[in-house]
């Protein structure tokens, strides 16, 4: 019963920011706050750009968002495959396992922070 | 008859008879009294044996082969919070997600416990500081509007 209603929370939470992030621009509109890490260092996080993506993503322009945010349109395929896998962990460990490779999270680790170390360097 | 016990490394005693099960005679506790050349097994000896049928049998085997499936690394939940919420705490969670995947993949599987908790809390932090951010960021543009809507009288 309460699994029930986490996914429904999540997932009534995701269609509201879906609605709000697609009729709303955040370059525009002041209503969404800026990364609170980017202001107060004046560099950009690996997250930066993100709801300016996910707004340009949901309009169908991957072009855009990949401008705004290149990690998030890499990881997105990435998110929604492992949650997948997550999701039959039980019933598959191996899949798990074999997915979940320390080398491949360490890859991944490496991608974000050079990710990182470039766009505030060379102003990706 | 004084008895002398060897505990954990430890010589306790001496002890009467009768007092050996309260202090902590086992089966595979090492005995000694006069007479003795040296320590034996409990186990070992006749005179003890009625006070040894007076204990429980050993606790079956109950070490368990480590689980199949490794603890919950966070792995997903770090990359969206890198991702999304604007805080590098999601990139401590990925370290530790690795670290998760490591310990379990060479069968420390408490130790992949121990990083799946610290996984955890790195990237529930990190979701809460920006979900707190963004409400009080909300709070400051509704305050914002209702000054500015007063200041019109």
């Amino acid at each position: 019963m309460t699994k029930r209603w986490k996914y429904l929370g999540i997932g009534g939470g995701m269609i509201l920011a879906g609605v709000v992030y697609y009729t709303l621009s955040p370059t525009s509109s002041s209503l969404f706050p800026k990364c609170p890490f980017f202001v107060w260092t004046g560099w950009k996080c690996p997250g930066c750009g993100s709801q300016r993506a996910v707004h340009a993503l949901l309009h169908g322009d991957v072009a855009a968002a990949w401008g705004y945010n290149a990690l998030l349109v890499v990881s997105l395929p990435i998110i929604i495959g492992l949650f997948y896998v997550e999701s039959i962990r039980a019933k598959y460990p191996k899949l798990y396992i074999r997915v979940h490779q320390p080398l491949f999270i360490w890859i991944y680790f490496f991608i974000v922070i050079a990710w990182w170390l470039c766009r505030n360097w060379m102003g990706w | 008859m004084d008895y002398y016990l060897l505990i954990g490394g430890l010589k306790k005693g001496p002890f009467g008879f009768e007092e050996l099960l309260q202090n902590g005679l086992t089966a595979d506790v090492l005995v000694w009294h006069v007479g003795m050349t040296d320590w034996r097994k409990a186990s070992e000896m006749e005179e003890l044996g009625e006070l040894l049928a007076q204990l429980p049998p050993p606790p079956p085997n109950t070490s368990v082969a480590s689980p199949s499936v490794p603890p919950k690394s966070w792995l997903v939940e770090s990359i969206l919070v890198t991702c999304l919420c604007c805080l590098p705490f999601g990139v401590v969670g990925i370290v530790y997600a690795a670290k998760v995947d490591s310990a379990f993949n060479s069968g420390r599987y408490n130790d992949a416990l121990h990083y799946s908790q610290t996984a955890k809390n790195w990237t529930l932090w990190g979701f809460f500081v920006a979900l707190g951010c963004i409400v009080l960021y909300l709070l400051f543009l509704g305050m914002i509007a209702l000054i500015g809507s007063q200041s019109l009288y």
